[in-house]
């Protein structure tokens, strides 16, 4: 072979490398379990999980929170992402599988087999159990359908190719726990169905998250200020356990200072859980390796 | 007289110096000292209110009053129009502007600790939706006037 024809044919197998690892992997439907969805149960997976925050309109309040036709902007530094409609309706999630939902939520692919960007923080909820996707999904198919056309990405290249993202889950994406404590509820809480880590741990160029500064805090994507370390050398050192389930459930600081920013919607959510998953989530935060400060950007 | 009145007392004493030390200084100074003495009360009356200290009515009322002293003493302070230096603060600019609903807010606030102090709560069930109602004010406020911090 002449050595053009050779570089051709390296380039070719390259190619046909990344386009294969670079796939989509959705959950095998045979070995899909079934199961049965509990709309109380499923309440409790929605706040927890947070998912009106993103999908409602912004600064929604009350039943209005239960809208989630989507279409709030993220500007992040890959361009800016829009939230997707995840009602019951048309332009929604109508007609999903619970199987279709597992496959969004654990492995980041849509019904369609296509990548979903990780704005839609499936590398904490890949964490998630089956028997809470098949509450979730009995719960979100109660709440009101909203005919909302979603509105496309807004993303720079390469991120704009959204096969790319296949090289970023080979990368980054494990539904292994990050630290190991003795808090399983706690941690499953805060690793997985809160997605703490994706604000309060920092994150390479790449958009993964850094496991080694886990939950030790971060620049604010939003601009202004930092995400609060939440391992027990930062802020929270001097916090007892209750200290941090009462945080949660009111926004107070053991000061009578407030919760802040993106926080207050965290608060409003967590709110909603009940006492002992907000304890579960301070005793793990309690629990976690202590990590000093990042240092300022 | 208790060793535990003779304290609340004192703290009182110390607050109302405070606030006649705050009189000779600027308006920033003020409302600093004004949102300090707030959050000194608070911590009292939210550690009854999570049962981890005894309740105590006269303590609480004693709280309640120093609150909403400060909080009187303060909201001029927040006037339109008014506010050198505060470009300096977390204070967002939005609470001089002519059409803040911050002037309304603040008077909520006071209304909410003169509900409560006319109540004299004299136990842990009645005083928490009272404690619940002054929170919510403290809240609103700081999440709607409070840029996030450096």
């Amino acid at each position: 072979m002449r050595p053009r024809t050779k570089a051709l044919v390296a380039a070719g197998l390259a190619g046909l490398a990344a386009w294969f690892i670079s796939a989509p992997r959705p959950l095998s439907p045979a070995a899909w379990p079934a199961l049965e969805g509990a709309v109380a149960r499923g309440e409790s997976v929605f706040n927890i999980g947070g998912c009106a925050s993103c999908h409602m309109e912004k600064g929604a309040k009350g039943a209005a929170r239960l809208l989630l036709g989507g279409g709030q902007a993220f500007a992040t530094p890959f361009g800016t992402f829009y939230a997707p409609n995840i009602s019951p309706s048309p332009e929604g999630i109508a007609g999903w599988r619970t199987y279709d939902l597992a496959n969004a939520l654990l492995r980041g692919v849509s019904p369609q087999g296509a990548h979903y960007y990780p704005a839609f923080p499936y590398g904490s909820f890949t964490r998630i159990s089956l028997q809470d996707i098949a509450d979730l999904k009995a719960f979100l198919d109660t709440l009101p359908p909203v005919a909302r056309a979603n509105t496309p990405h807004d993303l720079t290249f390469p991120f704009n190719i959204r096969r790319s993202i296949g090289i970023w889950k080979l990368l980054f994406l494990s539904d292994k726990p990050v630290v190991l404590t003795d808090e399983a509820r706690g941690q499953y809480l805060v690793e997985g169905l809160g997605h703490c880590g994706e604000c309060h741990t920092p994150r390479n160029a790449l958009g993964g998250l850094d496991r080694s500064r886990w939950l030790a805090g971060a620049p604010n994507p939003e601009g202004k200020g930092r995400i609060p370390n939440l391992t027990p050398a930062g802020p929270l050192a001097n916090w007892s356990v209750e200290d941090i389930a009462y945080y949660l459930e009111t926004g107070f600081t053991p000061e009578y200072d407030t919760a802040g920013s993106t926080m207050v919607e965290v608060v409003e959510n967590l709110s909603r859980a009940t006492p002992e998953d907000r304890l579960a989530i301070a005793r793990y935060l309690k629990a976690l390796p202590p990590l000093p400060n990042a240092p300022n950007p | 007289m208790d060793i535990k009145r003779i304290s609340i007392i004192a703290t009182a004493a110390i607050a109302l110096a405070a606030s006649a030390y705050g009189a000779g200084h600027s308006p920033i100074a003020q409302r600093q000292e004004a949102m300090k003495a707030i959050g000194g009360q608070m911590r009292t009356l939210g550690g009854m209110a999570q049962g981890k200290v005894a309740y105590d009515d006269f303590a609480v009322l004693s709280a309640l009053e120093i609150m909403r002293d400060a909080a009187t003493t303060a909201r001029p302070l927040f006037a339109n129009g008014d506010n050198p230096g505060a470009e300096t603060t977390r204070a967002k600019p939005e609470i001089w502007a002519a059409d803040s609903d911050f002037d309304a807010r603040l008077g909520q606030l006071i209304a909410s600790l003169n509900t409560a102090i006319t109540a004299e709560p004299a136990d842990l069930a009645s005083f928490g939706p009272l404690f619940g109602a002054i929170a919510q004010n403290c809240k609103g406020c700081h999440e709607k006037y409070r840029a996030p911090k450096n």
